[in-house]
């Protein structure tokens, strides 16, 4: 499965990077395809392209504000979580997208 | 049968000054005698006396009842409990909101919960001590003064002095435009004419034979009656008797020869409402730990006072005495401005706090033997302000370049007779000796209606900061003026001594001193004595005036030194010790740094030497800007001085001179701020974790506790120059939600203007501990990430580490490490963190 997600929380220092650190760890154990947006304190980072968000069978968005450049997910079906439900229990987020 | 009714008290804070002047006043009305029992403590007061009516101490709740006999005596009853029952509740004050100034509190003593009064910082430093509450005029002891032969002229005395305290009174009344004012001067007249209060003088008049026993007496027994009230409210008002009683005092004994000094037994914070320069001064100061100001506080000499000599103190602070009663142990922080009672876990707080000071001053203390100098060897001379000889030494022994200002009027205040000629000189002498090759600037005396001096007449001035001070005074008081320079050229010969003249405001008035000066010269020729023929006469730029003038005023002065502290506040024409305008006095505007920028140049163009002497001489932030502006000197209270070396030491004045050409294109304060924040005030990039950061057995047992320790490795390394802030900023960050992920160590982190150097500081706990309440899994380890508002390259590193932690083998090593430089190696090696 093909998998793209965005993180972002208030500050950009931390949490934003662990979520997607234990996503794309986790999607990869799984055994999945997965690309991981930061939105972060030095901006957008790993952007997705609008190929790798047409190409994916899911979205995540791990997010506690709002998500910047939304509008490339227009149409697709969002899994939204917190940043902590993320680094949590990341195997939990991901097994909620439905195929 | 004569009418009686009870009552029960609904006041919050009892039966306070004002309700009872109230009920007094109606009950004056009528003939009926009036009187009230308190049922609680069996008190019975007159219902005409505000006095007596407090001293009964009705509290909320009290029981009371209130009898009435005489010819009128159905009317009177009727009228007083119509107040009592209908119009009483209006007398309830409303406590100021304390919510929304609690953000100054650290959440780290926040969380210890103790009381505490919020002020204004006014001069830095922590004392602690019994809290003790003086009044503007202390009165004298028993028997200072020997019975009279004659009771009656004793009475007369008081009579007559009871009539022009009246009489004063009233026309403060009617002058005072502040309606807080005007009810604390019509409590004291009620006081003044209250019957308990005259009966009890003359009582004692009788008894003791002299007024001023009979004085103090009368104060004291009133005083000791509301002191022990509950009422917070009552309490306060033993100020308001001592005030009427030291001001009679006061008109029959004379004024400044007789005042007694206060005297201190043991250290003591001072709760001082009118104390002026004069009891600061005359005191012994041993025992003085902090003082503490009211609301009425504002811009003098005595503010001043307290910053030069070292002492801390917090103003705006008029809940002190409603939250804490004379003799309660207190501990005074004049940085943060506050008032906290003295608990075991204050003690324990501060005294890591005074840890680290230490240990900071230590560390500068190598640039002592070294004159202020930035990292690409431009110089900036680095002086201190002083007001004594005693003061220059030990000045020098804290690292100083020179004595930027010496402030002379201390010497004259607080005394009967002017210094003569050869004590000053004496002084002088040893300040210039003191000095060695290093330059003494003695600013000659400036004295004003804000500060009087008993010898010299002074009017009552409307404005006295706008009146008749400084050197508008040496005509009138020529004698003074040249006793003076004399004392100070003569003491020219043991070192290099410059005279500045304080509030030069025109030309002309640069011209009349000079006269003098080459007339003191002649003189001193002429009698033989000697002094430095080359002694250079300068001038304060305190008044914006002279700016628009100065091509013609340098060309005739030998140095110049900004005043900021009066520069300020006349240009933008705001008392920087009014909370309500004190904003608008802004060192830092484009406004007055253009002005700054406008004096540099001109007096440089004239090839003369410029200095600053106020207090934005101090502090960290001003400092980029001063060192960018071309000045030669900057002069500060002596403790600041190698804190100023040290960062000065690590500041470019290349990028100094750049940041004020940006500065002065700005146009708000606000803007300039940011200007600032973005420069970097400690010099070059540090790397982001060090030996230093790192706690491997901490003991904190909570967050707070947790966060400060962090906060306070922070400050210690200095990272960070305002450690409150950085914790406001964790916890702002933690409010959102808890950086305990559930993985055994929690990692609070901010992006703050207040962190100098982006930082990752590590606790690992002795005791793993439950971070918050919602938490299952206790931590084992604390990582605080804080960074500063421009990220740059860190962030890239930060995000790094963050994407580690996620690694649990990582999480184990960094459990399980032994000592701090494994844990160091373990983040930046393994973490690939340089």
């Amino acid at each position: 499965m093909k998998i793209v997600a965005i993180t972002a929380c208030p500050t950009g220092i931390a949490h934003t990077y662990m979520a997607a650190e234990q996503l794309e760890k986790t999607a990869k154990a799984l055994g999945h395809e997965i690309k991981v947006e930061t939105q972060g304190a030095m901006g957008i980072e790993n952007e997705l392209s609008a190929n790798d968000i047409r190409q994916a069978d899911g979205v995540v968005f791990a997010t506690d504000i709002e998500v910047e450049k939304k509008e490339r997910f227009e149409g697709k079906q969002i899994v939204r979580v917190s940043v902590k439900d993320a680094i949590k229990d990341a195997k939990a987020v991901l097994s909620r997208i439905q195929t | 049968m004569p009418p009686e009714f009870s009552f029960l008290c609904p006041l919050a804070n009892g039966l306070h000054a004002r309700p009872c002047s109230h009920i007094a006043e109606i009950a004056g009305r009528f003939q009926a005698e009036a009187n009230l029992t308190n049922r609680r403590n069996s008190r019975v007061a007159n219902l005409k006396s505000v006095l007596s009516l407090i001293s009964a101490d009705v509290l909320l709740g009290d029981e009371c009842l209130l009898r009435f006999a005489g010819t009128d005596e159905q009317a009177a009853s009727v009228a007083t409990r119509s107040y009592l029952e209908k119009d009483l509740q209006s007398q309830e004050e409303v406590s100021p909101a304390f919510e929304a100034k609690k953000k100054s509190l650290p959440r780290s003593l926040r969380k210890l919960e103790v009381q505490t009064v919020y002020g204004i910082p006014l001069s830095k430093g922590i004392g602690q001590g019994a809290l003790v509450i003086a009044v503007g005029t202390v009165l004298p002891e028993i028997g200072k003064h020997d019975p009279a032969g004659n009771i009656d002229d004793e009475r007369r005395k008081l009579a007559s002095a009871r009539a022009a305290l009246r009489h004063e009174l009233q026309e403060l009344i009617e002058r005072s435009a502040s309606e807080t004012a005007c009810g604390i001067l019509k409590t004291h007249l009620g006081i003044l004419d209250d019957p308990a209060f005259m009966e009890k003088v003359d009582h004692y008049a009788q008894q003791s034979k002299t007024a001023s026993d009979a004085i103090v007496l009368a104060a004291k027994d009133f005083a000791d009656t509301f002191t022990q009230s509950k009422s917070e409210y009552i309490r306060a008002r033993a100020a308001d008797v001592l005030a009427v009683c030291s001001r009679i005092y006061q008109l029959i004994y004379g004024n400044d020869g007789e005042k007694d000094a206060l005297v201190l037994n043991g250290p003591a914070i001072l709760m001082a409402e009118g104390i002026d320069a004069q009891v600061l001064l005359r005191m012994d100061r041993t025992h003085l730990q902090g003082i503490v100001f009211g609301e009425e506080q504002k811009t003098s000499h005595v503010t001043i006072l307290c910053r030069t000599l070292g002492i801390a103190a917090v103003t705006g602070a008029a809940e002190v005495k409603r939250t804490f009663h004379a003799g309660q142990e207190v501990l005074l922080d004049g940085s943060r401005g506050l008032l906290l009672s003295l608990t075991s876990a204050v003690q324990d707080f501060y005294r890591k706090q005074r840890a680290i000071a230490e240990l900071r001053t230590e560390k500068a203390g190598r640039f002592a033997t070294i004159t202020g100098t930035t990292a690409d060897g431009k110089q900036l001379e680095v002086g201190a302000n002083v007001t004594s000889d005693i003061e220059v030494k030990s000045a020098f022994q804290k690292g100083c370049d020179g004595i930027g200002l010496f402030r002379t009027e201390m010497l004259f205040l607080g005394k009967d007779t002017p210094p003569t000629e050869a004590e000053q000189f004496e002084i002088y002498a040893s300040a210039a000796k003191s000095a060695g090759a290093k330059s003494v600037i003695l600013r000659t005396f400036d004295i004003g209606g804000d500060k009087p001096a008993a010898y010299l007449p002074f009017a009552q001035e409307q404005n006295p900061f706008l009146g008749h001070r400084g050197v508008r005074l040496y005509k009138d008081n020529l004698d003074l003026f040249l006793d003076q320079l004399r004392a100070m050229m003569r003491a020219s010969v043991f070192g290099k001594v410059r005279i500045m003249i304080p509030m030069i405001s025109v030309l002309e008035e640069v011209h009349w001193v000079r006269e003098q000066f080459e007339q003191v010269k002649r003189d001193l020729t002429s009698r033989g004595q000697a002094f430095d023929v080359s002694i250079e006469l300068g001038i304060m730029i305190e008044v914006p005036s002279v700016v628009p003038v100065l091509d013609k005023i340098a060309a005739e002065v030998d140095f110049c030194s900004i005043g900021s502290n009066d520069l300020v506040q006349y240009l933008f024409a705001a008392d920087r010790g009014n909370p309500k305008v004190n904003h608008l006095a802004n060192a830092r505007h484009p406004a007055f740094l253009r002005l700054l920028r406008q004096i540099c140049v001109q007096v440089k163009q004239h090839g003369k030497w410029i200095g600053l002497c106020g207090e934005m001489g101090g502090g960290a932030r001003n400092l980029p800007l001063l060192a960018g502006l071309g000045l030669d000197e900057i002069s500060m209270a002596p403790n600041e001085v190698l804190f100023t070396k040290q960062r000065l030491a690590a500041l470019s004045s290349a990028d100094c001179a750049r940041l004020v050409e940006d500065a002065l294109e700005l146009a708000t304060a606000e803007e300039v701020e940011t200007l600032i924040d973005k420069f970097v005030l400690n010099g070059s990039e540090r790397p982001l974790i060090e030996l230093e950061l790192v706690i491997i057995e901490s003991h904190s047992k909570n967050r707070e506790e947790a966060i400060r320790e962090l906060v306070d490795l922070l400050h210690q390394t200095e990272r960070t120059e305002d450690p409150d802030g950085v914790e406001d900023a964790i916890w702002d960050r933690e409010a959102t939600y808890s950086t305990d992920m559930g993985l055994g160590f929690s990692m609070p982190h901010c992006k703050s203007k207040s962190v100098s150097h982006s930082s990752i500081a590590v606790l690992r706990l002795k005791e793993p501990m439950i971070w918050e309440e919602a938490s299952t899994v206790p931590v084992r380890a604390v990582i605080m990430l804080a960074m500063k508002n421009e990220p740059g390259k860190h962030m890239q590193v930060m995000s790094k580490l963050a994407r580690k932690l996620m690694d649990e083998d990582f999480r184990d090593q960094i459990g399980s490490s032994r000592t701090r430089e494994e844990l160091v190696r373990l983040l930046t090696k393994d973490a690939g963190i340089t």
